[in-house]
């Protein structure tokens, strides 16, 4: 869920709570107020009463014309105290029946006790009040409204630069685009965001830059020492007078060094593709460039006991010519370094796709880490599970998307241009 | 013959020095870049080994490319083969435009550097030097003819190749990755597999003994191969 949304989900239930009290409490309140108001009318009514009939001795009379109902009784005894109530009366004036307040007391007159009634309409009070809570409600109503939308817009205002930076964020990649630039702010925390993501992001790619220099750098000076190893090997085995045990320490340190060559020189490959120095792309026939790969490995297949099949359209792509050769180099050896005796080969170049596929290992290999550094089915294999991860980048570099299959006991591989 | 060692790292200079030597080159090693240029201007090579990375005398690292731009313009023709551990296809270009013959990275193996060296110079040398004698066997590079004994031997191209290999490295121990390398190229991943050269080679010594040739390739028992030919004086 979107910030904002979340944001405009609570403002707009609390508003909602909000406007449901103070309806509410508007509504008792106008209540109790006008009730007071009309106890107030009606108490002001009883002290009327009393001075008339302390003054005259007589009961005041009554005129049909008054908007208060008042009657008196005659009760003889004292009864309780003042009382006021809402009760529900036939109104002379509107023929039907309303709701009235009604105050009742007691009054002594002529010795006797007396019990008046005073009932006044609450109709007017009625209108004033759903008047008053109409116009409070709407009012509310009208500010949560704005508030929402003011809120909506000002906070979309407010937060812009927070999703710019996001943005900016997002399409950042390692390497590749330099340092992000994030928009300028005024509010300063979102000033101080942007420039943690740039100190962060600048540190990041600061590193990745050293790391990459220094595996190039590394790569590099290694193979001084390896070729003055070999060249030293190749010295000792011109001895005329090796022992069998000698020549196969020799043998063993020739096998370690060209295992150890293979590795940096792979290692080496994987910086460069990465630091971008296989860009020049060119256009370049698929198909010729596949034949002349299958003529120099027919050849190996053959010792193998490896039977190679293809069908190849003609087809163009643009790559470097390089890479794509390391590409199926890498692909090819593949193919037959982990094939079985006897086993099969079939390449098939058709439109934008290019499908190598082998026979293999019964089972299918582990998707997720098979394009990874240094991935070995076995642990004692004799390669240095770079190969995919060459092609795998290679593949990302010239925009290939690269698959694995395994169907009917074939390993393939898929690249779509 | 004599040859120009322009290479930094002692050690390999003194292994290349050492390999060569039985091949009848004279070896000049040179260690940094000022007494490279310095040789060069004074002297002939039939070939120049030039490392591109060198130290010179001030302490900088200096370019190998200088000493060849150097070559190109006081017109000389030695031969020049380029030998860098950068392995990068700008380097290899720019160096063979600018007039150097081959490129070989590093780490190499010796009889690969042989057979490029062997390679050059007789690219450069123009008469009766496009053949090699190797024991009873003549090779015309040119037509890409064997003769032995008997007459003209039909060698497929990669006994072919074998055979000049072999014959830039007379009385070496090969092994056979280097064989393999040579061959197929660095870049093909064989797996330890060697037994596509056994093929080869077998074919390749039947053919040399029934054109009536001495069986002069002998196996170094877990190492690799010796061509063997007897010097006649």
């Amino acid at each position: 869920m979107k910030l904002l949304t979340r944001y405009s989900l609570i403002n707009l239930l609390v508003m909602v709570v909000i406007f449901f009290v103070s309806s509410c409490t508007l509504y008792f309140f106008i209540k109790v107020i006008l009730l007071r108001e009309i106890d107030g009318d009606l108490g002001g009514i009883e002290d009327k009463i009393k001075e008339y009939v302390n003054e005259y001795h007589t009961l005041p009379r009554l005129y049909a014309l008054d908007e208060e109902q008042i009657n008196f009784y005659q009760t003889g005894k004292l009864q309780v105290a003042k009382e006021f109530e809402t009760v529900r009366l036939y109104s002379n004036r509107e023929k039907k029946l309303h709701n009235f307040r009604k105050v009742s007391f007691p009054l002594r007159f002529n010795d006797s006790w007396y019990r008046v009634t005073v009932a006044k309409p609450l109709e007017g009070m009625r209108h004033l009040s759903h008047t008053l809570l109409t116009i409070s409600v709407l009012t509310i109503l009208i500010t949560i409204l704005i508030a929402i939308v003011i809120n909506r817009f000002l906070l979309k205002r407010l937060w812009k630069p927070f999703y710019q930076s996001l943005d900016v964020m997002r399409n950042f990649k390692l390497g590749k685009t330099g340092t992000p630039i994030f928009p300028t702010t005024t509010i300063n925390e979102f000033a101080f965001m942007n420039e943690s993501l740039l100190m962060a992001t600048e540190k990041a790619e600061q590193d990745y830059l050293l790391l990459r220099e220094f595996t190039e750098n590394a790569s590099h000076e290694i193979q001084t020492p390896l070729s003055i190893i070999r060249s030293k090997l190749d010295m000792i085995i011109q001895e005329e007078d090796l022992s069998q045990k000698q020549s196969e320490l020799a043998r063993s340190a020739f096998t370690a060094v060209k295992k150890l060559t293979r590795l940096n020189q792979s290692l080496l490959l994987l910086a460069k593709i990465e630091n971008h120095q296989f860009d020049a792309a060119q256009v370049i026939n698929l198909k010729s460039k596949i034949e002349e790969k299958l003529e120099q490995f027919t050849e190996l297949w053959e010792t193998q006991h490896i039977k190679a099949a293809w069908e190849l359209e003609d087809v163009t792509v643009f790559i470097n010519p390089e890479l794509l050769d390391i590409l199926l180099n890498n692909l090819l050896s593949n193919a037959s370094n982990h094939n079985i005796p006897f086993g099969h080969i079939f390449v098939k170049l058709e439109g934008t796709k290019l499908v190598i596929s082998n026979t293999g290992s019964a089972g299918p290999l582990d998707q997720k880490r098979l394009f990874t550094r240094f991935y070995k089915q076995s642990l004692n294999s004799n390669h240095n599970g770079l190969g995919l991860s060459i092609v795998k980048q290679i593949s990302r570099v010239s925009l290939i998307d690269i698959n694995y299959l395994f169907a009917n006991g074939l390993h393939s591989f898929v690249l779509n241009w | 013959m004599k040859l120009l060692v322009i290479e930094d790292q002692m050690e390999l200079s003194r292994s290349i020095c050492a390999y060569l030597k039985k091949d009848n080159f004279i070896c000049e090693p040179t260690y940094n870049f000022n007494d490279a240029m310095e040789r060069i201007q004074t002297k002939n090579y039939d070939c120049i080994l030039l490392d591109i990375s060198l130290p010179m005398t001030n302490g900088q690292m200096g370019n190998g490319l200088q000493i060849l731009s150097e070559l190109k313009e006081m017109g000389k023709v030695d031969g020049v083969l380029i030998i860098s551990a950068k392995n990068s296809l700008n380097d290899k270009l720019e160096g063979l435009n600018l007039g150097a013959d081959d490129y070989l990275s590093k780490p190499f193996h010796l009889p690969e550097l042989s057979a490029r060296i062997n390679a050059i110079i007789r690219r450069k040398s123009f008469e009766g030097k496009n053949k090699i004698m190797a024991g009873d066997l003549v090779i015309h590079l040119q037509d890409k003819i064997v003769k032995g004994v008997k007459g003209e031997i039909d060698l497929t191209r990669k006994e072919y190749e074998l055979l000049v290999y072999f014959a830039s490295n007379i009385n070496k121990v090969v092994t056979k990755e280097a064989i393999v390398e040579h061959l197929w190229g660095e870049q093909i991943d064989l797996n330890d597999n060697h037994d596509c050269i056994y093929t080869h080679l077998k074919n390749l010594r039947k053919k040399l003994v029934s054109a009536g040739c001495a069986d002069n390739i002998k196996v170094v028992y877990g190492m690799g191969y010796k061509f063997t030919v007897n010097e006649q004086p």
